[in-house]
């Protein structure tokens, strides 16, 4: 059984017992089970006192400081149940980073008896790290160099962060969620070329490229690979993917990274609709008015045909966000269902973290944002308002790369 | 505006005119034969039975100075009746205003001046006309090529146009000066440019003799301001309240504006010069232990510290330990008893600035390291009050005749005298023969640091020079922030090190015509395209006999021009780091909770972010995001609303970014420590990597880089010279070397020297490094020799918890983050708690449980680090991880604030009271798992950023801030232990 499957294993045992002893005494099932393991009493679990392997061990010591806390328990025991619910090793790979290339020996035998952090600190001073080599030694796996053992530490050291990081995202809840966040939102309006709602294919290898392709050279650099969530050795990765070794991966070297979409493609239909994004409502989309906060503004600006009430096709912008208010199912909303929507909006928060800047405040679509559709200052208005027309623009986004100018001729502040 | 008082910095040697005008009046009465007028007893005497003799030293009939007919019997026959009625406010009479009744007010007005006392005193007087207190050139040169009006950084204008007239133009003197010129209220109306004039003419215009000054007779409420124009400014002394204590039974005793008696002085004693220089510059103030308040201080006659009645219709600070009075006002002395007839009424030539209209220098009197006092001015000129017995140097005061012993400084540094001072000796060598002697004995300065005005067109005021009422009302007493201990240097056009204060650098707020806000806060703009928010070289008048201790320019980057952490002016837009990306949002200073979201840029895992901003108006260019396990993601953030990421730089497991200049250090968890080169933004080049344990997190005191480093504690680069990166020093937190620290970040300060330590020492200056601890606390290291640390909390032998050895509860707080800086903390009105300026370390404190338990912001007073002391937790509920602050000006009060990244959201805490600390709301509500914030931020004391460009412009020719070359190489001189501390002069028993 590989590492990571034994680890899957662990966890599932975990999550069946917690949630029976969450049912039993609520929060006090964690405690139960720290006791339960907390040979010595001394309210934490050590390395000696853990049975399982050292690399659950691992993944459950979020803190990575050799030893198991509570609410590490906690944590992982939520984690572990989700695992159950979704028992695909690929998944929580993704969530927990791949592992990496490492020497037999170190694979077999030291991690199932040291944590990481206990060989990191082995290797601070010179007579620990003999030691740690002797013992190694000892048991029999004569294969592991001294040369090994120490690539093995820097690895650990490298991998160290990004493996808390990814616990931390895991046990916290929601595995999606940390890489669902970005790229999530208005990603659908800007992918989905054919329009059909879903994105697929070539679209969604485009958006995951183009997801970790920062400096838009086409290109993913290993720093820029390690941003997708399947890159935890991502030097071994990167130059797996390098095929001609251009030091760069193309898109189509990239391709669609199967842990990558397995983390949202739930029929596993091999694209994602909209329902497959993340949907949370902080991710909604323009519902921009409600920084106004007033239905009337609302209706004043997106009713153009002035009938008092926002038809389909006024609200084709909105169609996800608004029309899930349209109560009488007629395909428009009237005043006073826009007013719920208003309501609802106000109570939901602000949703379009992800729009830009026209998405979110170009109220009435004719494709710039006037002063009374931008909630802010007076001042803030002015500093984007750069040509000075007094609306705001595509021209005032442009130009993104050239200098602003800020002497006082261009500081002129435009009424 | 007071602001453009800064000629009250330009005159500020002037003072003392009246000494040697006196001197001069005397001498030219009794040599001039043409004089037109005579002594004798007039009909005027039969109502002014009692009158003093205003001009003892040669009797004059009253018409020969007043005019008017002395044979007349009834008031209205003898008395010069006005041809147009004058008006009784403070605007600017025209040259050529009804010369007989400006005669009978005042015979030594300026306007007819030539006639009357100038009939003796002619050279004088011509001389007087091209002085500094006539012309205010250099008090209206600053503000004006601060906000790009002029090009030149010298003196274009005159209060009225003068010109040499001599035929002979000496160094630094000048041909000509234009009057002041009208300001066009259209012109460059949407420029803050547009609106500086209007404030000059409407707030600046009454500092000059030609003007009465803002107290006009009959005005109420102006003591300690009553003067009078022409010569008898000096010449003339005004009681404070302005009221008439002369024997003329006619006088109106209950009408201030009067002088004190109907007499004039020779030498003018320091209660006259005063009139007029208290203004911004202070040095009125700072020669009588005075400081101008703190905005917000409480002072008044029960509060300590502060003085108990108005003057000149404020109090002041007057507490000795904070702001002592100069040595020689301590002694006794006065204005004039330093300086000459020449620095105050001129010597015939056209003068820019106050520099070069002053001709005396400490060393006149002092004497330099090799030679004593040649009892000569720097120009040669005998001074005829100093006298020389027995080997000693004895100055015999103006004023009141009082004899002064005048230490020498080649005395103090020779062994075999007996007032050597061997610390003394060891800085006054030739190494420093390039300081002026003020800079390192100016004991103190009020500085205000960012200045505010408004100027709103819906209300009109008075035109001081046309006399209209023009639109636009001009309000200027706006401080923005304040410090009575940073200190700054940079080159006087001497080329001598001299001690820097701000200029006129005024930023600007404009309400239209229907009162709404059209210009918010913009910053000056000079024509040479840098910021106007200068600073210049000042004489400080606060000298004290023990200097400055050598750390305090050595050690210093701050005070070498490189910025200091607490005098950032926080701008309009933040960026906010959470775990989908990093949003922009515009900030409503006046409603956080109100702020605008403009744009978020979806980033994966960032845990960092560091902001360039531009150099004129402190908003945004680029942004750097740390993404863990990844790289740093470079944005231009320049168009807020349409952010670009531009580049992306691979790293192995980035922690946090801090940018400076044109580099780039990243703290690359186990990877190191990374230098970039980013002056292309678009293309970083890395330029040097740093082994390091687990570099969490940076901070920049050139030219120590310093990391907190984990396990290992904080490492100290140095990294002027990026090719060449030594590390130079270590800081063992626990102290054993064992056992792990647990550094997770670190700040530094300069603390500077108070001029009593309650001991009446000067308190020690020192490099102070504040580091948060993680799990083992805080501590604080005296970092002045970064190859010599100490730390100074916790003191020696307390016990450090062991992270290496067990796991401690998970309720154990961490320090996880830390920011520092200095401020005053406003007293209680009642007076019981005073105003002082402290140091602070705010602290980011989170239990190791960090799904539920909130965690806390910590404000701890280290302003003494070895009994520091926590005077605020607030909770956080939504957790406690990293930390910024921001200042945001809210006229009248800049308002402090810690934006605490949470779980959800950025908490915003008002530290506007640093032990009351309110959380205010949220910045960002629809923040997620927020890892870092940074405010769009101007820093108002940082003159030369680390790539070597200077940021700001200046106003003086020939003066200059310190280049990167300069300050590295000052910051490099070794220092031994002794002269860490400050120098005491002492006198030798006399």
């Amino acid at each position: 059984m590989s590492r990571w499957a034994q680890a899957v294993s662990s966890l599932a045992v975990v999550a069946l017992f917690v949630p029976l002893a969450s049912a039993q005494a609520g929060s006090g099932a964690a405690k139960q089970f720290l006791a339960s393991l907390d040979l010595d009493g001394n309210g934490y679990v050590g390395r000696d006192e853990w049975s399982g392997s050292g690399a659950t061990f691992v993944l459950l010591d979020v803190d990575l400081d050799g030893w198991l806390t509570g609410p590490e328990l906690t944590k992982s025991t939520k984690a572990g149940a989700r695992a159950v619910e979704a028992p695909d090793p690929s998944r929580l790979a993704v969530a927990i980073g791949d592992l990496p290339d490492l020497v037999e020996p170190f694979r077999r035998s030291c991690l199932a008896c040291h944590d990481q952090q206990r060989v990191e600190r082995a290797a601070k001073d010179a007579k620990g790290w003999s030691e740690t080599v002797r013992k190694m030694r000892e048991k029999k796996e004569a294969s592991i160099t001294e040369k090994d053992a120490r690539a093995i530490v820097e690895w650990l050291s490298d991998q160290r962060a990004r493996v808390a990081l990814s616990l931390a995202s895991f046990g916290t809840g929601d595995p999606v969620g940390a890489w669902g966040m970005v790229i999530g939102g208005g990603d659908l309006h800007l992918f989905d070329r054919d329009r059909n709602g879903k994105l697929e294919g070539g679209e969604l290898a485009r958006l995951i490229h183009q997801r970790a392709d920062l400096d838009r050279d086409q290109l993913l650099s290993p720093g820029e690979l390690a941003l997708l969530p399947l890159a935890v050795d991502r030097r071994a990765l990167f130059q797996k993917l390098d095929r001609d070794k251009n030091g760069g991966v193309s898109l189509k070297e990239l391709g669609i990274p199967a842990p990558l979409l397995q983390l949202f493609d739930r029929n596993a239909d091999q694209q994602l609709e909209r329902g497959e994004l993340p949907s949370s409502r902080r991710y909604g989309g323009p519902i921009s008015m409600i920084l106004i906060g007033d239905a009337k503004t609302a209706l004043d600006l997106l009713d153009r045909d002035h009938d008092k009430s926002l038809s389909a096709a006024e609200l084709a912008r909105f169609p996800r966000t608004l029309m899930r208010f349209d109560g009488d199912n007629n395909a428009s909303l009237d005043p006073k269902e826009l007013e719920t929507a208003v309501t609802a909006g106000r109570a939901e928060g602000p949703l379009a973290a992800f729009d830009d800047f026209f998405t979110r405040y170009d109220l009435d679509g004719d494709g710039s944002v006037a002063r009374r559709e931008f909630p802010g200052r007076d001042a803030a208005f002015a500093r984007l308002d750069l040509d000075g027309d007094g609306v705001l623009t595509s021209r005032d986004a442009q130009g993104g790369m050239t200098r602003v100018d800020f002497t006082p001729e261009a500081l002129r502040w435009r009424d | 505006m007071r602001r453009f008082l800064l000629l009250l910095r330009a005159l500020a040697g002037v003072l003392t005119v009246v000494a040697a005008l006196g001197g001069a009046l005397s001498r030219a009465s009794l040599a001039s034969p043409a004089m037109p007028i005579q002594a004798g007893p007039e009909g005027c005497l039969q109502c002014h039975v009692g009158i003093e003799s205003m001009h003892p030293w040669h009797e004059l009939s009253c018409t020969a100075c007043h005019g008017g007919d002395a044979k007349a019997v009834r008031k209205e026959q003898a008395h010069v009746r006005p041809h147009v009625a004058p008006p009784h406010d403070e605007r600017l009479l025209p040259r050529d205003f009804d010369p007989a009744w400006v005669q009978f007010k005042n015979p030594s007005d300026l306007r007819i001046v030539t006639g009357t006392c100038g009939a003796c005193h002619t050279a004088s007087c011509e001389d007087l006309f091209k002085s500094l207190h006539c012309t205010t050139a250099g008090h209206l040169s600053d503000g004006l090529y601060e906000n790009g009006l002029t090009k030149e950084r010298r003196t274009r204008y005159s209060i009225f146009a003068v010109k040499d007239g001599d035929g002979r133009i000496g160094r630094n003197g000048f041909a000509e000066f234009p009057a002041f010129p009208a300001s066009d209220d259209r012109a460059r109306s949407g420029e803050l440019a547009g609106h500086v004039a209007d404030l000059g003419r409407k707030s600046c215009m009454q500092c000059h003799l030609w003007s009465n000054g803002t107290a006009v007779r009959g005005r109420l409420g102006q003591d300690g301001n009553y003067r009078g124009s022409g010569c008898s400014v000096c010449h003339v002394t005004y009681a404070e309240d302005g009221l008439s204590r002369s024997d003329d039974p006619t006088v109106d005793r209950f009408e201030p504006g009067h002088p004190e008696r109907h007499a004039m002085v020779k030498a003018p004693p320091t209660q006259t010069c005063v009139r007029c220089h208290f203004g911004d510059a202070s040095i009125g103030l700072n020669f009588r232990g005075l400081a101008q308040l703190v905005p917000g201080m409480p002072a008044g006659p029960e509060v300590a510290g502060t003085t108990h009645a108005l003057q000149n219709g404020v109090f002041y600070s007057n507490d000795p330990k904070v702001t002592p009075p100069d040595v020689h006002h301590e002694r006794g002395m006065h204005c004039v008893d330093c300086h000459t007839v020449r620095d105050v009424m001129g010597d015939g030539e056209l003068y820019g600035f106050m520099e070069h209209a002053v001709e005396i220098e400490c060393t006149d009197c002092h004497g330099s390291f090799d030679e004593v006092s040649r009892m000569t001015t720097s120009r040669g000129r005998k001074l005829d009050h100093l006298h020389a017995k027995d080997g000693l140097i004895w100055l015999e005061s103006k004023v009141d005749g009082k004899r002064h012993y005048i230490p020498q400084a080649t005395h103090v540094i020779d062994p075999a005298r007996p007032e050597f001072n061997a610390k003394a000796a060891r800085a006054m060598t030739p190494k420093h023969a390039r300081l002026e002697c003020y800079t390192c004995h100016a004991g103190w300065n009020a500085n205000f640091l960012g200045f505010h005005f408004d100027r709103n067109e819906s209300f009109s005021q008075l035109d001081i020079i046309s006399g209209e009422r023009t639109s636009g009302r001009c309000s200027t007493q706006e401080k923005v922030f304040a410090t009575y201990r940073q200190f700054y240097v940079g080159w006087n056009d001497e080329g001598m090190v001299a001690p820097y204060l701000v200029g006129f650098s005024t930023m600007g707020s404009v309400h239209g015509r229907d009162g709404a806000l059209s210009i918010d806060q913009a910053l000056p703009v000079t024509a040479s395209g840098k910021s106007g928010m200068t600073m210049v070289h000042h004489q400080l008048h606060s000298t004290r006999g023990q200097a400055r201790g050598c750390v305090e320019c050595h050690r210093s980057p701050a005070t070498l021009g490189l910025g200091s952490p607490s005098f950032g002016l926080a701008r309009e837009v933040a960026a906010i780091l959470d775990v989908r990306g990093v949003h922009l949002v515009a900030v409503d200073r006046e409603a956080l909770d109100g702020s605008t979201p403009l744009a978020s840029v979806p980033l994966s895992g960032g845990v960092a972010v560091a902001a360039r901003c531009d150099d004129l108006q402190g908003r945004f260019e680029t942004l750097y995001v740390a993404l863990q396990g990844a790289g740093i993601a470079v944005i231009d953030a320049r168009k807020p609303a349409f952010p670009e990421v531009i580049a992306f730089i691979d790293c192995d497991d980035p922690r946090d970014v801090l940018v400076r200049g044109e580099m780039l250090f990243v703290a690359d968890g186990r990877g190191g420590v990374k230098l970039f080169d980013v002056a292309d933004p678009r293309r970083p080049r890395l330029l040097v990597r740093l082994p390091t344990k687990e570099a969490r997190s940076l901070d920049l005191a050139w030219p120590h880089l310093y990391v907190a480093d984990g396990a290992a504690g904080i490492k100290i680069f140095d990294v002027a010279t990026p090719g060449k990166v030594d590390l130079a020093g270590h800081l063992d937190l626990n102290g054993d070397p064992g056992y792990d620290d647990d550094a997770h970040a670190v700040k530094v300060m300069f603390q500077y020297s108070r001029p009593d330590d309650g001991f009446g020492e000067r308190s020690t200056a020192r490099k102070l490094a504040v580091i948060a601890g993680g799990l083992q606390g805080y501590f604080l290291f005296d970092v002045t020799e970064v190859g010599e640390p100490e730390r100074l909390f916790p003191p020696g032998g307390t016990p450090i918890p062991r992270t290496t050895t067990a796991s401690p509860p998970e309720s154990t707080n961490r320090v996880l983050d830390v920011q520092v800086l200095s401020r005053f903390d406003l007293g209680s009105p009642g007076g019981d708690i005073p105003t002082e300026e402290h140091d602070y370390a705010l602290f980011a404190v989170q239990p190791l449980e960090e799904t539920m338990t909130p965690g806390a912001l910590a404000i701890v007073r280290i302003t003494d680090p070895e009994a520091p002391k926590s005077v605020a937790a607030t909770p956080m509920p939504d957790g406690a991880f990293r930390l910024a602050t921001a200042a945001w000006y809210q006229p009248p009060f800049l308002r402090r604030y810690a934006l605490v990244a949470g779980r959800n959201a950025t908490a915003v805490v008002e530290t506007s009271a640093s032990d009351k600390p309110a959380l205010v709301g949220t910045l960002f509500g629809e923040a997620l798992r927020v890892r870092d914030v940074v405010v769009e931020e101007f820093p108002l004391d940082r003159m030369v950023d680390e790539a070597g460009k200077t940021l700001k412009d200046i106003s003086h020719e020939g003066s200059r801030y310190f280049d990167l070359a300069e300050i590295t190489r000052l910051l490099h001189v070794p220092l031994a232990a002794e002269d860490r501390l400050g120098f005491r002069f002492e006198e030798g028993g006399r």
